[in-house]
């Protein structure tokens, strides 16, 4: 509705990526974690975005165009654990392999750029509505 | 001359084009918030659409004896038409955010803004002026 509706729409944009943020350093840290022979390894994670209403939205033909952003749910890559053959490891199977998580640190790192970016153009996004704001209040001075 | 500053066209076109620029502004903020929702697809608003509506029924602007003359002022609409920009590239998840393009718009819009608000302030301060007879 106004330009309250862009900061609360950058502000979406910002909690999601953080969330996300989270979830890939969560994988970043696990991408040595071992399991003991059987039990399941840790899995790489990640976010799902999808769109929504923001809350101070009336229904318009324009305000239904403004969506916010929200993590629906974060899903867990089933791909195979990567198979090392570590015969003196304490999680090593029977014939001396180690499964070791999912996670290719190389593509986990540029997740991680691309999250810090989309942060940073949703913050951007914030301080300029932030300066419209500042600059209507400027006409009553 | 007579002027009525209470009704004053310059300054309702200049309201109801800050609305707009604002609109934008809320519609880049989405764009930006779902650069990585997959199926998210560019949104806009027109300012020009609207502008040559407006010169069609020309309810407000001023009065043109030749097509080719200048209407001069003319309000813009408070009511927006967002539409689905054509011919970006999509990425692999059907999302076709451009964050340069995007960036651009946001300190555009920002910029034509704080230009109308500097024009808003001026005629106020004509107000201010002729209240005080001039004297500052």
């Amino acid at each position: 509705m106004s330009l309250m509706t862009a900061i609360e729409v950058g502000a979406s944009g910002l909690t999601a990526q953080r969330r996300r943020l989270e979830v890939l350093v969560s994988n970043l840290v696990n991408a040595n974690t071992t399991q003991p022979a059987g039990a399941e390894p840790y899995r790489r994670k990640d976010v799902l975005f999808t769109a929504t209403d923001p809350e101070m939205s009336f229904s318009s033909a324009f305000d239904d165009a403004v969506q916010g952003v929200e993590v629906s749910g974060v899903v867990t890559d089933r791909s195979d654990p990567i198979k090392r053959y570590e015969p003196n490891h304490p999680h090593a199977d029977k014939d001396g392999y180690v499964s070791y998580p999912n996670v290719n640190a190389m593509e986990e790192m540029v997740n991680v750029l691309s999250a810090t970016r989309s942060y940073e153009a949703n913050l951007q996004a914030v301080n300029m509505a932030k300066e419209m704001e500042q600059k209507t209040l400027e006409i009553l001075r | 001359m007579k002027i009525d500053f209470f009704h004053d066209q310059t300054l309702d076109a200049m309201g109801s084009y800050l609305s707009r620029l604002s609109q934008r502004q809320q519609i880049v903020a989405s764009n930006l918030a779902n650069i990585d929702t997959p199926g998210y697809r560019t949104k806009d608003i027109s300012f020009h659409a609207t502008m040559q509506e407006l010169l069609s029924e020309n309810s407000a602007g001023l009065r043109t004896s030749r097509p080719e003359h200048n209407p001069g002022w003319v309000p813009v609409s408070p009511q927006a038409q967002a539409f689905e920009v054509q011919g970006l590239p999509f990425r692999t998840d059907r999302n076709n955010v451009d964050i340069d393009k995007e960036m651009l718009k946001l300190s555009e819009t920002a910029f034509g803004y704080s230009l109308i608000t500097q024009m808003v302030r001026g005629k106020f301060r004509t107000l201010a002026s002729s209240i005080n007879e001039g004297r500052g």
